[in-house]
């Protein structure tokens, strides 16, 4: 029941021939005229991939990187342009779901026109029609119409319907970015059961713990082309490391009023690690940031934040006003902030300290926040679990017949 | 794990490794079921939050027939085969309701679906079919009121009534390849559905609808038979009211022509199906 793929390039045209583009080609060109838009793009170059029957498959990339593109392709609902791609069972595809809903048609109505394009026969949706609708615990919804839903509930029956497929091979394309926290956790139960019937499934995803949780493999595409393929946490590794090339492309990383702004913040500097653009820290070693600022003005009662993110997370952020320090000073004068993270109680993996400030303590939103400011990476001496943090922890075994 | 074995083995996979591609491998009662999820969505939709509901059924073919009487029937006069004329331009008016209402939504029909095209697969033929299909559901319901019309003006339908099956065949097929062939262009230009709406209100011109063909001029005549319609709509008058002599050889032409374009179609469809997704 297992997926390959080899060669596969996919090109898609970027714009259709008018008349008009027929006619301006007849007449010579001005010079100095902007060059043709391009005709067409790769989005996918040469990708190959296996996937084993009952795993489970990530594809992991930015947004246009190909990945919905791949599912398609997979799916048999485009066409390569050149490779070849075989699929072995019954397969189905998550998007877009409960996209074929129809508002002025009943629940009913609509999960029997849903569930025959998902390929359900309408004896096995006639079976399966209560529960589908409790699963969704939309039952006292079911003969409303649709237009009447709210998108949460739409969502769910859309799910509910898609989780009572029968699929040897499934296909699902960040269908769950949405919907509240317990809805995601129905999805994820309903998957991880897929899995466990040795379903094999191929998951579009950004969300590094649900493929971590998920997947045996992944498969890191950008712009096309494959870059990582493995273990997830590794492909999630050299996605983190083409975020990051990226961001530091980006010369502006200053938000807010800069102008308005009563410091500047000259630079900062982490100590307790190795050197370099990126040093290197442990949690026991901890990290010590020095903040060098200048008042631009005279000031008082000014506060300064700290934030850690990772991705587009922030783990943690502190002001120094919540430890009693208010800064105060006359324009141009220097000041020095220390701050100390011991131990530093991170997991493995690239991190960026943004820098706030604010004009007075009880201020909300900070005036101007200096984006990425600093950057570092923590290593683990054990091999560690998964998360976002690494929280102090002990384990004992305080009875029973295990060795210490 | 073994209650996993159990099941795959109660779904044995024939021929190893095969490539998923739903028009390639159509499963027919996949493509059945579907096709009439899709009917019954476009009967139950259609006229919900409508007053009149599915009176519209009878009401647009009612209001079509009055213009028709008032401009060719009253002011123009125009030329019947000795029937009463409202009845005349009633059997023809059922017969272009399907060809018209089939060619006018079948062409936009994988179009107005784009959402769908693009993110599920599923076997596209089934937009276009089920338009054709509920524009013949509408057509029937027309020709109840057509038998209304008989009985209400003492015509006893001719016995020779049964020949409109064999027509409505052949004007299905013709009028299937034509919307397979609309239908999948229209994804990748426009332009075909403009041309399709301009193309159905000339082919009413040329075709005798509201008109018997006596009035086409004797050097025209040949021209005009180039119309695979006027056999079509010629004979089922003749069949069901008794206009005159019954021909069935006329047939053969738009047999003829709507098995090619239904082949063509079906070939145009098959080959532009896998770029439906990216270009809707």
């Amino acid at each position: 029941m297992g997926i390959a793929v080899s060669g596969v390039w996919k090109r898609y045209r970027l714009r259709s021939r008018s008349l008009k583009e027929v006619l301006s080609n007849l007449m010579p060109r001005r010079r100095g005229a902007p060059p043709p838009r391009p005709k067409s793009m790769w989005a996918l170059e040469d990708v190959s991939f296996t996937v084993e029957p009952s795993s489970t498959f990530a594809l992991v990339g930015a947004n246009g990187s190909g990945k919905s593109t791949m599912l398609k392709v997979i799916a048999g609902m485009m066409k390569a342009t050149r490779g070849a791609v075989r699929v072995n069972g019954r397969l189905s595809l998550l998007s877009f779901l409960g996209g074929s809903f129809h508002g002025d048609l009943t629940g009913r109505e609509n999960v029997f026109l849903e569930g025959a394009l998902l390929g359900l026969s309408r004896r096995e949706l006639r079976a399966k029609l209560d529960a589908i609708f409790a699963f969704a615990e939309l039952e006292r919804f079911i003969d409303v119409p649709v237009k009447f839903y709210s998108s949460g509930m739409a969502l769910r029956l859309g799910f509910a319907i898609a989780a009572h497929l029968e699929p040897e091979v499934l296909l699902i394309d960040e269908a769950f970015a949405v919907g509240d926290t317990a809805f995601r956790d129905r999805c994820l139960g309903r998957m991880l059961a897929f899995k466990a019937a040795g379903t094999t499934m191929v998951l579009v995803s950004h969300e590094r713990y649900l493929v971590e949780q998920l997947c045996d493999t992944a498969l890191l595409l950008d712009h096309g082309r494959v870059v990582a393929l493995g273990r997830p946490d590794e492909a999630f590794s050299a996605y983190e490391r083409i975020i990051e090339a990226e961001e530091a492309d980006d010369p502006d990383e200053r938000e807010g009023e800069p102008a308005r702004s009563p410091l500047e913040i000259e630079s900062v500097d982490l100590a307790g690690g190795s050197g370099g653009a990126e040093p290197l820290f442990t949690p026991e070693g901890g990290l010590v940031a020095r903040l060098h600022l200048k008042a631009r003005r005279d000031i008082s009662g000014v506060s300064v934040g700290v934030q850690i993110a990772r991705e587009w997370h922030v783990l943690h952020g502190t002001r120094c006003n919540r430890q009693g320090i208010e800064l105060s000073a006359r324009a141009g004068e220097r000041l020095t902030l220390e701050l100390e993270y011991k131990p530093l109680s991170l997991a493995r993996g690239s991190y960026a300290m943004h820098i706030l400030v604010y004009d007075h303590r009880l201020q909300v939103s900070p005036t101007v926040v200096w984006k990425r400011a600093a950057r570092f990476r923590v290593t683990l001496p054990e091999s560690e679990g998964i998360g976002l943090v690494r929280l102090v922890h002990t384990w004992r075994l305080s009875n029973g017949g295990g060795r210490a | 794990m073994t209650q996993t074995h159990h099941k795959q083995l109660q779904r044995p996979c024939p021929g190893g490794v095969k490539p998923i591609s739903f028009s390639a491998v159509p499963n027919l009662s996949r493509f059945r079921d579907l096709l009439y999820q899709l009917i019954l969505r476009d009967l139950k939709s259609r006229y919900k939050q409508t007053f009149f509901g599915a009176l519209w059924v009878f009401g647009r073919p009612l209001v079509e027939l009055g213009a028709y009487i008032l401009v060719f029937g009253a002011f123009l006069h125009a030329p019947s085969d000795g029937v009463p004329y409202p009845l005349f331009a009633f059997s023809g008016v059922v017969l272009w309701s399907f060809v018209s209402g089939a060619i006018s939504r079948g062409a936009r029909a994988v179009m107005s679906e784009g959402g769908l095209v693009a993110h599920a697969p599923f076997p596209k033929a089934t937009l276009p079919l089920a338009a054709i299909v509920g524009a013949l559901i509408d057509s029937l319901l027309a020709a109840v009121m057509l038998a209304l019309l008989l009985i209400v003006q003492h015509v006893t339908p001719s016995p020779s009534a049964w020949l409109l099956f064999p027509v409505l065949v052949i004007l299905g097929i013709l009028v299937t390849g034509i919307v397979l062939i609309a239908s999948a262009l229209n994804v990748f230009y426009r332009d075909v559905s403009q041309l399709v709406d301009v193309g159905v209100r000339v082919w009413l011109l040329l075709t005798p609808v509201a008109y018997a063909k006596s009035v086409v001029p004797p050097q025209f005549k040949p021209l005009y038979a180039l119309n695979p319609l006027v056999g079509v709509f010629d004979l089922s008058r003749a069949a069901l009211l008794g206009t005159g002599p019954l021909d069935l050889s006329v047939l053969w032409y738009p047999l003829a022509v709507g098995l090619a374009l239904l082949a063509l179609g079906a070939w145009v469809f098959r080959m532009t199906e896998p770029y439906f997704a990216e270009s809707v």
